[in-house]
């Protein structure tokens, strides 16, 4: 699943690449270079930018995530393009920022750890935390061992955690909300774009259909005429 | 409803709010617009309107008639300006989060602090290496980002600012656009 995907170390915002263009109705296979500044290729259009990539970001989960919202949406004119590419774009903000928001509870737990323990160790506590924070077998056996021995499980250390990071964890939270209410008010605006395609495709048929009946109606009364 | 005398009071107070008076404080606020250049005009920039007049053709169709023309420019250009701002935002991230260097100003002061304690004449008595690495750290991964979006904050919100205004003149233009269009398919 892309959404659960950590950032990546490896970079594969595809630096040499250049700019595929989109054809309406298909999906979109774009690639951008990381390092395009604000312009694009003279005399092409390029309504969209690069792609909201940030380092150690992965192009291709980018990429793949763009090509499923497309192919549900299936975008009908240019306007629609734009809109997808806004929701891949807030949606892609969100995962980033859940993501943050889960590795930095994980990079900050021996604070948390260190805070849990203070009371039950009484040397060399620091050693212990740091032993822990690096995963040494030895270390985690004695931490929870401190742990069950208190009563306390690893959701006491969460806890400390959370409570030392709430700032920050309030502020993605935040922006969070706010990816996710621009994505909404996206997807109603297409909607309503989408009832006045609706509409004018409506007409367009009732006009052809007019049409034919003309057509027919005068075939007919010649057909009459005839007999 | 505003009372009459309180519309009094508003035009007086904003008659004295005149802005900077010296030649320093004018020439200064005059730079304020090109600060994150966000708040210019796409047409400032030659490129970037050429980028304009071929999104307006893909958005208003080869045929289309002067009105559905200038409705397919509003939003273009406020399509520019979303992805401008959003550019910006995104080299702007990708900058502060690529300066190995960075830190938050908390520990710039703590880090401070430390050197000058060690060049006084009663230096505390530190294992070099202690002092060394302490000097040498700096947040990284999540903790750096989580700071990045803590201590900027003026800056992105500033940023988001901009965006949202963009897109709401996007949308309204889009809708307008469609109107105009339903409106001329009414009259056919």
């Amino acid at each position: 699943m892309i959404a659960a995907r950590e950032f990546e170390t490896q970079n594969k915002s595809s630096n040499s690449k250049g700019r595929s263009g989109l054809v309406r109705g298909t999906v979109p296979r774009r690639r951008h270079s990381a390092s395009a500044d604000e312009g694009g290729p003279a005399g092409r259009s390029v309504p969209f930018g690069p792609p909201p990539l940030i380092e150690g970001e992965d192009a291709t989960a980018y990429d793949e995530l763009l090509t499923l919202v497309s192919a549900a949406v299936k975008p009908g004119d240019i306007l629609e393009d734009i809109w997808v590419r806004d929701v891949v774009d807030l949606v892609w903000e969100a995962f980033r920022l859940r993501r943050l928001k889960a590795n930095l509870m994980t990079a900050s737990a021996y604070s948390g750890l260190h805070t849990v323990l203070e009371p039950l160790v009484d040397e060399g506590l620091g050693e212990l935390v740091e032993d822990w924070a690096r995963r040494k077998p030895s270390a985690i056996k004695e931490v929870n061992r401190l742990l069950a021995s208190a009563d306390l499980t690893m959701d006491a250390v969460m806890a400390h955690t959370l409570c030392e990071n709430l700032d920050s964890m309030e502020r993605i939270d935040r922006m969070i909300a706010m990816a996710e209410g621009r994505r909404d008010a996206i997807l109603r605006e297409i909607d309503r774009h989408r009832a006045t395609l609706g509409h004018t495709l409506r007409r367009t048929v009732e006009q052809i259909e007019e049409g034919e009946y003309r057509v027919l109606d005068t075939k007919s009364v010649k057909g009459n005429n005839a007999a | 409803m505003t009372s009459a005398s309180k519309i009094r009071a508003n035009r007086a107070n904003a008659r004295a709010s005149t802005g900077p008076n010296t030649a320093a404080g004018r020439a200064r606020s005059a730079r304020n617009a090109l600060r994150h250049a966000l708040s210019l005009p796409v047409g400032s920039n030659g490129r970037v309107s050429e980028e304009v007049e071929t999104l307006v053709l893909e958005i208003a169709g080869p045929d289309a008639d002067a009105e559905i023309q200038d409705l397919a420019r509003r939003v273009a250009e406020a399509q520019t300006d979303v992805r401008r701002v959003r550019l910006r935002r995104r080299q702007f991230l990708s900058e502060t989060l690529s300066d190995p260097y960075y830190e938050s100003r908390a520990s710039t002061r703590n880090k401070v602090a430390l050197l000058r304690s060690l060049l006084r004449p009663n230096a505390p008595d530190m294992p070099l290496e202690a002092v060394l690495q302490f000097l040498a750290s700096t947040p990284e991964g999540p903790r750096k980002f989580a700071l990045v979006l803590s201590q900027e904050a003026k800056t992105l919100l500033a940023m988001d600012r901009y965006e949202r205004r963009a897109l709401s003149r996007r949308k309204f233009a889009i809708r307008a656009l469609d109107e105009a269009r339903r409106l001329l398919d009414c009259k056919k």
